[in-house]
């Protein structure tokens, strides 16, 4: 298995398109950052959106969880699932003695292990973005917070944000991986899933016009049924001193991995890739 | 060269994402009309809201769907028609017969542009019959700072309107159509168009018309226009179609 898992990492790791994402990487951190710089001439430094060294990481994050991240997780879906089975890269693999549900656990775990490097490598260039262009404060205020933080608490609760922000991704890739194991081309792959991503955009919005039908819990139900919002404004009010109806927003995520992920490993384990 | 253009046709309809993605603009189109009908309300950007009738709601459609024509439809159409058939082999058989390069080049532009018109003309004729047999009956209507219509000064000024909206989509489409040929590979080329709509905005405000397509076109038609994106368009056009020129008559599709 351990095997298995560095064949993998390593076709992945091979191609140009990981790179070029590792490329984007300081790039986005470092326009966010210019960004914010100009956006907090408006906002008064008590306000959390304020943003300074310590909290820009999360700032820069919720900018770019929605966009890149999410567009990241689809090309790599795209490339280690039905790119490889397209261009018979599979065959190579499974010429060994493996089983499709071996290789498909070795291809989450590289995903999976893939989308938190890059994490990681996000993480670090936004602090050093956030300290090269952004004014420095010893204590900050954060959202849904009584008490501002100074930079060591606020660089646990950054770490609590991006491992949350993790977890949305892994069930975006849940849903993902049921598109990619049933779309047998790489532009279907690409194509539903930026669907998926526009129709999550759009049907809290359209819910919005009809907000006098719904009582108060089933309208923040509906608005957070829905993946994007969780990782728009859910992050941050998991996180919250008291966060409200933590249990909803934890079992959407946990229910868009099982849901759509069981059936796209039962599917690419019992359906014959040869053909 | 009706015939090259035949055979695009036949092989684009071959691919079973082509049927999904016009069926699936088809269905949110009725959509649409559902949503409109129930608010008899839209906007012509964030700031101004407008009541429609039965003569000004046919760009409204275009407002609505536009985003999945940019970012969905159109790019995967371009990405299908230059690295999926460069990929399966398709392109292969064609390439085969002796044709000029040039030929097949132009009767894949031809083939894009004759499905974008088509589809914004159908969306252009649902809106107008849409509005007359739905909204509220008036003889004259006005549009974003415009003056006073009536039935064919409002006609006029939504085939102006679908005209711009095909140019938007055209330059998607030509971007697209380049950046797929310079990449082979599908994802490389998807997350090139995306970043090239996105990005475009950190450059100069003046790419907006991408993204904000509709608000951009009400602007660029106002009488005195607040905004002008016509020339940047048709020379994104024009260097995508150069270059894409160039690229495809070098390129060697046997590896």
């Amino acid at each position: 298995m351990i095997r298995l898992l560095q064949a993998e990492w390593k076709r992945l790791w091979k191609r140009k398109l990981l790179w070029a994402i590792v490329g984007v990487l300081p790039v986005a951190a470092f326009a966010a950052a210019t960004y914010y710089e100009g956006a907090n001439r408006g906002v008064s430094p008590a306000e959390p959106q304020y943003a300074v060294v310590g909290n820009f990481p999360v700032l820069a994050m919720a900018e770019m969880l929605l966009t890149l991240f999410n567009l990241i997780v689809i090309a790599l879906v795209a490339t280690l699932w039905t790119e490889e089975i397209r261009s018979g890269q599979l065959r190579m693999v499974l010429l060994r003695v493996q089983t499709f549900s071996r290789v498909w656990w070795a291809k989450v775990g590289v995903l999976l292990g893939t989308v938190a490097l890059l994490m990681l490598l996000f993480f670090g260039f936004s602090y050093l973005a956030g300290y090269w262009i952004l004014p420095h404060a010893d204590a900050y205020p954060l959202f849904y917070r009584a008490e501002p933080v100074d930079l060591w608490e606020g660089f646990g609760y950054n770490l609590q944000y991006y491992g949350i922000s993790f977890l949305t991704l892994v069930a975006f890739a849940g849903f993902l991986l049921l598109a990619g194991s049933m779309c047998r081309t790489v532009t279907g792959t690409l194509g539903v899933g930026m669907a998926f991503l526009l129709f999550s955009f759009f049907y809290p919005e359209l819910a919005g016009y009809f907000r006098p039908l719904f009582s108060d819990e089933q309208f923040f139900q509906l608005y957070f049924s829905s993946l994007p919002m969780i990782q728009w404004e859910g992050i941050v009010n998991l996180l919250a001193d008291q966060p409200r109806r933590a249990g909803w927003l934890t079992g959407v995520l946990a229910g868009y991995t099982c849901l759509f992920g069981i059936p796209a490993y039962l599917w690419f384990s019992r359906q014959d890739q040869w053909n | 060269m009706i015939r090259i253009i035949r055979s695009e046709w036949q092989r684009m309809w071959a691919r079973k994402k082509t049927k999904v993605l016009l069926f699936g603009y088809l269905g949110l189109l009725l959509l649409m009309c559902r949503f409109l009908s129930a608010f008899k309300v839209s906007f012509y950007d964030p700031a101004h809201d407008v009541s429609l009738n039965s003569l000004n709601t046919a760009p409204f459609l275009f407002r609505e769907l536009s985003f999945f024509l940019v970012f969905i439809l159109v790019p995967l159409l371009a990405v299908d028609s230059f690295n999926g058939e460069t990929r399966s082999g398709a392109l292969r058989m064609v390439l085969i017969r002796p044709l000029a390069r040039w030929r097949i080049l132009a009767a894949k532009w031809a083939l894009q542009a004759i499905v974008l018109a088509g589809l914004l003309a159908v969306t252009m004729w649902t809106g107008v019959l849409f509005g007359m047999w739905v909204m509220p009956d008036v003889a004259t209507t006005s549009f974003y700072k415009t003056e006073t219509f009536g039935f064919t000064g409002a006609m006029g000024y939504i085939i102006q309107y679908y005209s711009l909206g095909l140019l938007i989509l055209m330059t998607v489409s030509g971007a697209a159509q380049l950046i797929s040929l310079w990449m082979p590979n599908a994802v490389f080329s998807y997350a090139g168009v995306i970043a090239f709509l996105i990005g475009g905005i950190y450059v100069s405000p003046r790419m907006e018309f991408l993204l904000m397509g509709s608000d951009s076109i009400f602007k660029q038609l106002a009488p005195s226009p607040e905004a002008d994106f016509i020339g940047l368009a048709l020379g994104i056009v024009t260097i995508s179609l150069a270059f894409s020129f160039l690229v495809w008559t070098r390129r060697d599709f046997k590896g």
